[in-house]
């Protein structure tokens, strides 16, 4: 019997899912703890999360088994992306490519 | 700001409170801020995720405080699951209730005492009932102080409800 993957639709975040997002995307190239992720964040999106909307969404993801916090350096705590969070990245990376593809091409053709 | 701290689960600041603190303590007052974190503490209040919650059916003896406590027995469907007995005490103290409500209301009609007694026991006396029975349903397991208090939480809110209701009606 084929075994059914296990894959996670960020969707079921709510309102956490673009915090969601781009904190997979932070996370996506080396570990970092809630402030660097806050950092990053900022610099690539332009959007700065609050304390409260950084960690309910870090919540979520820790307790969904997408990241994964590492040891603690320095009383901080570095989180990673495991493999199951990559695989829900590239999937909603490919949904909104696939969106923002259709998006253009409709620009073009008006 | 990092006295807001304060305002999240237990489980939760002991999972995420040292790293939490470390990313407001050097930031400013503002009142986005302030709102954003009150209202991460009703999230993580009112949706405890599920790994601090497995956290803490493995330390029992941590200091878990009622709500966060109803709130993982729900999600996590654990709790004492009513019998057929309890769920029979829960409804006849529902419609025994709800009857002794409309006598009581009737009787203070009678007694010509002020219409927003009577009128607020008359239209939330069912109310009353069900809060009463929900030591055999939903808070069945519960410590009887745990049941005393939200029970008591509950009751007064439905009297001002109603009262307030019946009050602008006039």
């Amino acid at each position: 019997m084929k075994r059914r993957e296990q894959t996670i639709d960020l969707e079921d975040f709510g309102r956490f899912a673009e915090p969601a997002l781009l904190i997979l995307i932070s996370l996506a190239d080396a570990p970092r703890h809630g402030y660097a992720i806050t950092e990053d964040i900022a610099s690539f999106a332009d959007v700065r999360f609050g304390p409260g909307t950084l960690y309910a969404a870090i919540a979520r993801l820790e307790a969904r088994g997408l990241v994964k916090a590492l040891a603690a350096e320095d009383r901080r705590n570095p989180y990673e992306l495991t493999a199951l969070g990559e695989k829900a990245l590239r999937t909603r990376l490919a949904s909104i490519q696939a969106v923002a593809r259709v998006g253009q091409r409709r620009l073009a053709d008006a | 700001m990092t006295w807001l701290l304060k305002l999240y689960p237990p489980r939760w600041r002991q999972r995420y409170g040292r790293e939490f603190h470390d990313l407001i303590a050097p930031q400013r007052f503002s009142v986005v801020t302030v709102l954003d974190i009150i209202g991460g503490a009703i999230d993580a209040w009112t949706r405890p995720q599920s790994h601090l919650a497995a956290e803490t059916a493995a330390h029992p003896e941590g200091g878990t405080t009622m709500l966060a406590r109803m709130m993982r027995l729900r999600c996590a469907g654990h709790g004492e699951k009513p019998t057929i007995v309890d769920s029979v005490k829960g409804a006849g103290i529902i419609l025994g209730g709800t009857l002794l409500a409309v006598l009581a209301a009737t009787w203070m009609r009678r007694r010509g005492v002020d219409s927003i007694f009577s009128d607020t026991l008359l239209h939330s006396g069912w109310l009353f009932a069900f809060v009463l029975s929900m030591p055999y349903t939903s808070l069945k397991g519960w410590p009887r102080l745990t049941q005393a208090i939200f029970m008591g939480i509950l009751l007064v809110l439905v009297a001002l409800l109603t009262a307030g209701g019946t009050w602008i009606s006039r």
